[in-house]
């Protein structure tokens, strides 16, 4: 039989099991688990479900397992392993349960908080593994290249044109380049689910290395257009929409209307390039002629494409980058209209596109830098706990060196104590953080652009949790520990008690720095707050929340641009005329939207950027009606109207920064502009807005008319207060009405992809906000631990100033003082190390500056008030002590 | 006397077909049961106590053992008094059982 590989937790489970329970039958239980094992594969059980309840078994015996182990081991004790290494540490563990056990109150506190420390960063941290650390299932990673375009105003969701790709698959620094473009496709009836795909070249998945499971995968002919089409799916789609049957291959989908025929099935590991957007079904590229019939692949304007490179064996990235850049000059000689200025720029394969790493970064260091704070907030209770615990044992402790214990054995012991502590937070933080998964994972998917990350807990997340616990368990037991048994025993012995003046130093600094970390957490939870705010309450420079938007395109076959444009502005402007709808337009991008569309411009008289030929300005195609429907003010001149038509006098509107950048105060209205070797006017200056959702600010934006630059593909701009579905199906059955030709898709509204880029400010303003609460908890247990402990030693000295004739509140005074002047202390380091994130939290806070007044003022308000509560109860009591009272204790 | 865990009840069942070795009986549990299955880590543990308890023993000397057994594995035979204890679980179970079945039948559900 074969080797049986068992799942990390089951191994670490495995090393609690007494060790001669192990001895006797571990080879008998190895040998049954493989037989079951392979009985539970044969009738189709899935290993995680076996290891599941393997594990568990293990887990539940364990306790059991123990107590029998220690029954034997009390019955046969031999003097000889009284002194062994296994028996100390067995007694260790005993004493210490024994300890946490007599403490039930502070132990569960300390397991709380620490449960909450350990399970944040075990979270944050399976994020980052996920984003970050676990590859893509490719063959030879690191030998792959993304190719980015490199021109003046394109942004990374511009890509390559289909003859530009295979212009650039000849050079030589690359052994093949594969291109492809992500589609959402609909599969089965009209109202069937969308999910994701991709069109690929037929050498995709030869250039990325990945494999058919089952079937086979598409040849070069079947890329062709018009060929049958075909399609390969993956094994998430096989199993979870197919059935996971093996009749599946052959077998015929509707997509988006057209029948495919599945040929193959990837192999599991593979979901697609990119992480977070898994992809289920893989079509020929020559498919999207058909199937998004707006554009056509010959055509160089159109450029929806991503590639992916293999480097030549040998090749660094920079020279094959040189090689590509030949290729792309000799491209620019030839086709200045497309390519001007155009090169390609390559970097590492990574699942991550450019544009988000940087920001996915940041917001992993954020939620990091959180969670390592609320795990340092209660490390800091706990230690003061633990301060407490031991300064409460001092009686004990100096009898058991009085009578000749090592200080040593007896610091261990203390340590065991909070290493079980800190165990029993690992082992409930993996759970917790197993359930915050699945939180996350819904919230993730939740979002208008909905992320598929899988969060698994492997064996690196169990190891770092492991290590986290057992550092910060060091960390915070060592000092603790070591002080208590310090004590001059003799002393203790006499009767002094409470006079460790250092422990209560110790334990203010401790309580000081979690007022500290909960107000860094609860400034930046605020910070979000008011950024997600700020962000739902701006609007791009019109109003978005009755906006719908639709992609419309018409056959490239049957039309052309020029006949299309006509059909397009006909079918806007009788759909205006249907019940429910305020206004329409037609944009060649959404209002808002995240791909830049640059063109080059010059301007006589105006120098273009150093090392440029022209400008490079993004440009809206608009219908008659689009300014209107979206609401976009003219400033100056006039709009573009239905009067602007192929033959006249060629027109545009230019947004007012692209007006200042070109003009300065001059008005722009009646300048010129040169636009693809054509004279256009500008006749308009159209009020700023935020058409690139990620730039956050306005960005300079050309408007020209639909009928002067045809074309087949525009998106329905509609001002309605009809419902999406309603909208779609008005729309379809108009499109029926008006020419059946025409092919809808993407019926959503604008808010929509606005809302899906405040998602990372809304997860951050959740996570930060519990997590604050959580610290501010922490905070507020300590302040008031410390306050009744520093009254209960401080006895003596109430009762004589009572006894004295001082008023009770003057006790309370003193008390208070004490613990404010603490709290303000502790409250200015947290606002000094938010000031220092400051930098760090700005990229992610919109309309909010890291000093927001408001914010800061709140949280340290909120803070002294909760503080002077939790400071008083125990304050309050302590006055209340009868003086004669303790006097007579002393 | 207290009554028997269900996982014990079952192990003392089985070796009262004859002795037997760890995974033997867990093979045999399953069948007798219709489906009752003893992870391993249960089962070995379960044999333990069982010894500690004597209510079974294990075979110390290889002659004792069933012919053609693997000399590395251990095998139990059920004791006397596991034999006893066996014996009042089962009389006490059916008596369950059967006091069940009159019920149904007496009852408004019966034929």
């Amino acid at each position: 039989m074969g080797t049986l590989t068992r799942p990390l937790p089951y191994r670490l489970l495995t090393a609690l099991v007494p060790g001669s329970f192990r001895e006797r039958h571990g080879a008998s239980i190895d040998a049954q688990l493989r037989h079951e094992f392979a009985e539970h594969r044969e009738s189709n059980g899935s290993p995680l479900s076996f290891w599941v309840r393997a594990t568990l078994e293990l887990a539940r015996s364990l306790p059991g397992l123990w107590r029998a182990a220690l029954r034997r081991n009390r019955r046969s004790a031999v003097p000889a392993r009284q002194g062994s290494h296994r028996h100390e540490l067995l007694q260790d563990l005993r004493y210490g349960v024994r300890g946490l056990r007599s403490r039930p109150a502070a132990t569960t506190l300390c397991v709380v908080a620490l449960t909450l420390g350990i399970g944040a960063n075990t979270t944050v941290f399976t994020l980052a593994n996920e984003i970050f650390l676990r590859p893509i299932s490719v063959r030879e990673p690191s030998r792959l290249v993304d190719l980015h375009v490199d021109q003046p105003g394109a942004n990374s969701f511009v890509g390559f044109s289909y003859p530009e790709f295979e212009d650039l698959r000849r050079s030589s620094g690359l052994q093949d380049v594969s291109a492809q473009r992500g589609i959402r496709i609909r599969v089965g009836n009209e109202d069937g689910p969308s999910v994701a795909g991709q069109f690929a070249s037929a050498n995709h998945f030869d250039v990325l290395g990945v494999e058919a499971a089952s079937g086979r995968l598409y040849v070069a002919d079947e890329t062709l257009p018009g060929a049958r089409l075909v399609a390969v799916i993956s094994h998430g789609f096989w199993q979870r929409r197919m059935g996971g049957t093996h009749d599946a291959l052959g077998t015929t989908l509707q997509l988006d209307g057209h029948p495919a025929t599945i040929i193959g099935i990837l192999e599991p590991g593979y979901k697609g390039r990119f992480i977070g957007f898994p992809s289920e079904i893989w079509l020929p590229l020559g498919a999207s002629e058909t199937m998004r019939p707006g554009a056509q692949l010959a055509d160089r304007a159109n450029q929806p494409l991503e590639l992916v490179g293999r480097l030549q064996d040998g090749v660094s990235l920079e020279s094959a980058g040189a090689s590509l850049n030949v290729v792309a000059a000799a491209l620019e000689e030839q086709f200045p209209d497309t390519n001007q200025d155009r090169r390609v720029r390559l970097t590492l394969f990574s699942g991550l596109d450019e544009s988000l790493r940087v920001g996915v970064l940041g917001f992993l260091a954020v939620l990091g830098i959180l969670s390592a704070l609320v795990l340092a907030a209660a490390c800091l209770n706990v230690g003061s706990l633990l301060l407490a615990s031991g300064q409460a044992r001092v009686p004990e402790i100096a009898t058991r060196l009085a009578l000749g214990g090592s200080r040593a054995r007896i610091a261990k012991q203390l340590l065991t104590e909070t290493l079980i502590l800190f165990g029993l937070g690992a082992v409930a933080a993996t759970v917790v953080s197993l359930q915050l998964s699945g939180l996350l994972r819904a919230m993730f998917e939740d979002g208008a652009i909905p992320l598929g990350l899988e969060f698994g807990v492997d064996g690196r997340v169990l190891a770092l949790t492991a290590s986290v616990a057992l550092a910060t368990a060091l960390a915070t037991g060592l000092h603790p520990a070591w002080r208590a048994t310090s004590t001059s025993h003799a002393n203790v012995l006499r009767g002094a008690r409470g006079s460790d003046a250092g422990g209560r130093g110790m334990r203010r600094w401790l309580v000081g720095g979690q007022v500290a970390v909960s107000v860094v957490l609860l400034v930046t939870a605020g910070l979000f707050l008011r950024a997600l705010d700020a962000g739902r309450s701006s609007n791009p420079g019109f109003a978005t929340d009755d906006l719908q938007l639709a992609g419309l395109t018409l056959p490239t076959d049957a039309y052309t641009p020029a006949e299309a444009a006509l059909v397009l502005e006909q079918l806007a402007a009788t759909l205006r005329l249907t019940p429910g709808m305020e206004a329409v337009g037609l944009g060649s991008s959404t209002p808002v939207g995240v791909a830049s569309s640059p063109v080059p411009v010059s301007v006589l008289g105006i120098a273009p950027p150093d090392g440029q030929n022209a400008f490079f300005v993004d440009a809206h195609i608009i219908g008659p009606q689009y300014l209107a429907a979206t609401g976009i003010a003219i400033v100056a001149g006039r709009a573009l109207g239905p009067a602007d038509r192929d033959g006249t006098l060629a027109v545009a509107v230019v947004s007012e920064t692209l007006a200042r950048q070109l003009w300065a105060s001059r008005s722009a209205v009646g300048e010129q502009l040169m636009l693809r070797g054509r004279e256009t006017t500008v006749v308009g200056v159209a009020r700023d807005t935020l058409h690139l959702v990620q730039n956050r600010r306005p960005g300079p934006l050309l408007y020209l008319p639909l009928a002067q630059n045809p074309r087949h593909a525009m998106t329905l701009v509609m001002r309605t207060e009809l419902a999406p579905s309603a909208v779609a199906r008005r729309l379809r059955a108009h499109v029926e009405d008006v020419d059946s030709t025409a092919r809808l898709r993407d019926v959503r509204p604008q808010q929509d992809l606005l809302d899906s880029f405040l998602l990372p400010q809304e997860i951050t303003s959740r996570v930060a906000g519990g997590l604050g609460i959580i610290g501010l908890v922490l905070a507020l247990t300590g302040i008031y631990g410390m306050v009744s402990f520093t009254a209960a030693s401080r006895r003596r000295e109430l009762g004589i100033r009572l006894a004295l004739g001082a008023p009770p509140e003057q006790s309370v005074k003193l008390l208070l003082r004490s613990a404010l002047a603490l709290t303000i202390a502790g409250a200015t380091a947290g606002l000094g190390i938010s000031a220092a994130l400051g930098p760090l939290l700005g990229s992610f806070l919109v309309g909010v500056s890291p000093l927001d007044p408001v914010t800061l003022v709140t949280v340290v308000a909120a803070i002294l008030l909760a503080a002077a509560t939790a400071a008083y109860l125990p304050a309050r009591r302590a006055a209340r002590i009868d003086p004669a009272e303790t006097l007579r204790e002393g | 006397m207290t009554t028997l865990k269900t996982h014990a009840f079952h192990i003392l069942a089985a070796l009262a077909a004859g002795d037997s070795h760890g995974s033997a009986i867990a093979r045999l549990v399953r069948d007798q049961t219709d489906g009752v299955r003893l992870w391993p880590v249960t089962l070995y543990r379960t044999l333990d106590q069982l010894v500690e308890s004597g209510l079974i023993a294990e075979l110390e000397d290889a002659r004792e053992r069933p012919e053609g057994a693997s000399r590395r594995r251990r095998y139990y035979r059920l004791t006397e008094a596991g034999a006893a204890v066996l014996a009042v679980e089962a009389e006490r179970i059916a008596a369950i059982a059967r006091t069940a079945l009159r019920n149904v039948e007496d009852g408004p559900w019966g034929h």
